[in-house]
């Protein structure tokens, strides 16, 4: 088993400002991550409100 | 599709999978390996336990395609590592990123079956993910990407056999899509039976009440039990935390409300610091209003980022992102307590300096499973078809993190070793005990 590349911080909103860390190279997990998983305004409602029926009942 | 037949799939998919580079630092799959071995040596792992346990059961690779809201067809690939479930399911996350491969998902994979191992719960480790972008898809595409990901995985997950959950870039609703695309492809009678293949679903959908809090809630009960076992109060002591999303947010709220005084927090906007203590609703409503950032925070003052860690405290939460504590600043921490919130915040170098100084390390593997274990309560609420209330789910909760720090406290002064040595150890054996009860088929 090898190394790997996995690294969130390049597609992370705050990867230019971010006072956390110098070594942007080989962040997995991080509890400042922010990334816009919706793009779509129109779609944004948040899931709590959302009227979540189970298509399959 | 039986066992030898996904072997081969997998073996013929994972040969298509672009190799990634070699990097000069220590990556996490050599970070687990060497923590790993290093537990293995101390408890005299068997040399055939060792091999299993030192490789994945099943490595999983999908391509598949999906429709764009432009007509368009792309082809995603997606992983899922199956790293070991004697004990249980399968049991980690799913992440969505362009960075995930296999090589990731697979030290992530083995890294569950510890911290589940270590929880005492009835799981395995598994990790996985998509290779994408999430911003550039719209929600109704990533709706899509999500079911038809779940319908390629179908046969190697569910309720009983691999169970994944959200991570970095998916959430509720993910596992929401996901539960339903799963159910959806089992006979009607079976399909409510079938909701506990994901956890992390939104409350109204199966969910667990206080998910949202059990990791910092978990971080907090860990320092609570070591303040307990060392005859020490909680109220007056100072703290300090790194990372102000769930997990540092809910721990230092636990921690004021038992006396303990906020003095210094630092997030990806900045390092604020008040000798006479941050309040940390006010703190929460501030960020809330300024685009989930610390800095600036009127009732404090800006310190330097680089002297965060050398803060006069008690203690110190870590509770943001891996490599935090490193030999440079582990000499001028002052806290005697580093209750690890997030994963891999001190690195090995710098654990050799904290203790050697007699500073005490709550691992990563015990502070931060309180995840984990609301995961499983989830699971188990589905499972036997009950909603439980918040209360019940704190007292569970506290009930089962108390288990555990108490067998990684006991373990550690027994065999005078440190808090996450002990962890390891205790993990590795309990999974040792099963192959060892049930033999290895044929």
């Amino acid at each position: 088993m090898k190394t790997n590349s996995f690294n969130i911080c390049p597609t992370c909103e705050h990867k230019d400002t971010c006072v956390l860390t110098e070594q942007k190279s080989q962040v997995w997990s991080c509890s400042e991550y922010d990334e816009a998983l919706f793009e779509d305004e129109d779609q944004e409602s948040p899931v709590p409100e959302l009227e979540y029926e189970l298509a399959t009942h | 599709m039986s066992y030898k037949q996904v072997k081969t799939k997998i073996m013929i998919a994972t040969s298509e999978v672009k190799k990634p580079k070699k990097q000069k630092a220590r990556g996490m799959m050599e970070n687990v390996m060497e923590q790993f071995h290093s537990a293995a040596d101390k408890i005299e792992l068997h040399p055939s336990i060792r091999k299993i346990l030192g490789i994945t059961n099943n490595e999983i690779v999908v391509h598949f395609p999906v429709k764009m809201d432009n007509g368009d067809v792309e082809i995603f690939t997606g992983y899922r590592v199956q790293h070991n479930n004697a004990l249980g399911p399968y049991k980690g996350g799913l992440r969505y990123h362009p960075t995930v491969d296999i090589d990731a998902a697979r030290a992530l994979a083995m890294w569950m079956t510890w911290k589940t191992s270590l929880a005492g719960l009835p799981y395995g480790g598994g990790k996985g993910g998509i290779q994408l972008d999430p911003k550039k898809y719209s929600k109704s595409e990533l709706e899509r990407i999500t079911r038809r990901f779940t319908f390629a995985l179908a046969d190697n997950i569910g309720p009983e056999h691999d169970i994944p959950a959200p991570d970095i870039n998916t959430n509720s609703q993910t596992m929401a899509w996901m539960a339903d695309t799963y159910m959806s492809t089992r006979p009607p009678a079976e399909r409510s039976a079938n909701q506990h293949v994901v956890t992390g679903k939104p409350a109204g959908s199966g969910g667990l009440e206080g998910r949202d809090r059990a990791t910092g809630y978990g971080v907090f009960l860990n320092i609570k039990f070591w303040a307990q076992r060392n005859d020490e109060k909680l109220e007056g002591k100072r703290f300090i935390v790194q990372g102000f999303g769930n997990v540092g947010y809910w721990a230092a709220h636990f921690l004021e409300k038992e006396g303990a005084k906020l003095v210094a927090v630092q997030d990806a906007s900045g390092s604020i610091y008040n000798s006479k203590g941050i309040h940390v609703e006010d703190l929460f409503n501030y960020s809330k209003a300024n685009n989930g950032g610390i800095g600036n925070f009127p009732e404090a003052e800006e310190m330097d980022s680089k002297d965060f860690f050398s803060t006069d405290c008690d203690i110190c939460i870590p509770a943001a992102l891996g490599n935090q504590i490193t030999k440079e600043n582990a000499p001028n921490i002052k806290a005697r307590l580093i209750a690890e919130g997030a994963n891999g915040p001190t690195n090995v170098d710098g654990e050799k300096v904290l203790l050697e100084k007699g500073v005490t390390i709550i691992p990563d593997i015990l502070c931060n499973s309180g995840g984990v274990v609301a995961s499983y309560f989830e699971w188990l609420q589905n499972r036997n078809g009950e909603l439980w209330q918040l209360d019940e789910v704190m007292a569970k909760l506290d009930k089962k993190m108390k288990e555990s720090f108490s067998k990684v406290y006991e373990y550690s002064e027994r065999e005078s070793m440190d808090m996450r040595t002990a962890a390891y150890c205790i993990a590795i054996q309990r999974i040792e005990k099963a192959y060892v009860e049930r033999g290895i088929f044929p």
